[in-house]
């Protein structure tokens, strides 16, 4: 694979994750990434179309605090927020967190509203293995933004998924 | 009945954003692991809590195998009035829990 700095990866990975699906906040929604660019996210591709229905998710307003470097998969701590004024206009009314390679890629289905105050959760994952852990977040006007980051496992959660 | 340790500010001022903690007491058993005799041990995770305030629900979670055991939440809410928060969850096997806190809200 060739080297990127964090940053670029990171986009790559996010242009690529439904191919093309999640946008850079600025480009218009235009033609798939050609096979070839995709990035190794395939596995969410269906787990984002069944949430956003085939709208775009664009790059950006999500934030994912999670350690670069967790050494058990059985307990990640994660802090997900998302920029929004949380007004009665404009709040988020659903957010996703995602994982690329546990057994089951929704982690978790939030629903927030205006009374929330605070576009912000925090809690503890398990991951199996090193990977993408992504975030989606839907708005009240139906966008839909998103974010992804990548950690690594030293002891992964779930062996007795494949069998082991 | 599952158990729990929340936390919630005793007071808070109209308008602030508090923030919540909820830590309940639950294995999370993700479906996936064998028992001793190499049966599988059914799927068993805390798949949906909800917070009210005053009644009103100000945050809900489908959590599913990928939240680590003994689920920990740190949320907010907008306080407003005086009052109850209350949290309600319920596992895959139909176990309920609840808990409840009071709030002080001055102006």
């Amino acid at each position: 694979m060739m080297r990127h700095t964090p940053n670029t990866l990171r986009r790559r990975v996010l242009k690529g994750i439904a191919g093309g699906v999640l946008l850079p906040a600025s480009a218009p929604a235009r033609a798939q990434l050609p096979q070839s660019a995709r990035p190794p996210l395939a596995e969410l591709v269906p787990v984002l179309k069944d949430i956003t229905g085939g709208a775009a998710v664009r790059e950006g307003r999500v934030k994912l605090q999670i350690p670069k470097l967790a050494e058990n998969g059985h307990l990640v701590p994660l802090t997900v927020s998302v920029d929004s004024p949380m007004t009665a206009a404009d709040h988020v009314r659903t957010l996703y967190l995602l994982s690329e390679k546990n057994p089951r890629p929704v982690i978790a289905k939030i629903g927030m509203g205006p009374d929330t105050g605070r576009a912000a959760l925090t809690t503890r994952i398990r991951l199996a293995g090193a990977q993408y852990v992504v975030a989606v977040a839907q708005m009240s006007d139906g966008s839909f933004w998103g974010t992804a980051t990548d950690v690594i496992v030293t002891e992964t959660a779930c062996l007795d998924a494949d069998g082991v | 009945m599952s158990l729990a340790r929340i936390l919630v500010p005793p007071k808070a001022r109209r308008g602030d954003v508090v923030d919540v903690r909820i830590a309940i007491q639950h294995p999370m058993e993700t479906g996936f692991r064998m028992d001793n005799n190499g049966r599988k041990i059914a799927k068993n995770v805390v798949n949906n809590l909800v917070c009210r305030y005053n009644g009103a629900e100000v945050f809900r979670a489908e959590l599913g195998s990928g939240i680590a055991a003994n689920p920990y939440l740190q949320f907010y809410f907008l306080a407003k009035d005086s009052g109850k928060v209350e949290f309600e969850w319920v596992d895959d096997a139909g176990e309920k829990g609840s808990a409840a806190a009071s709030i002080a809200v001055t102006a």
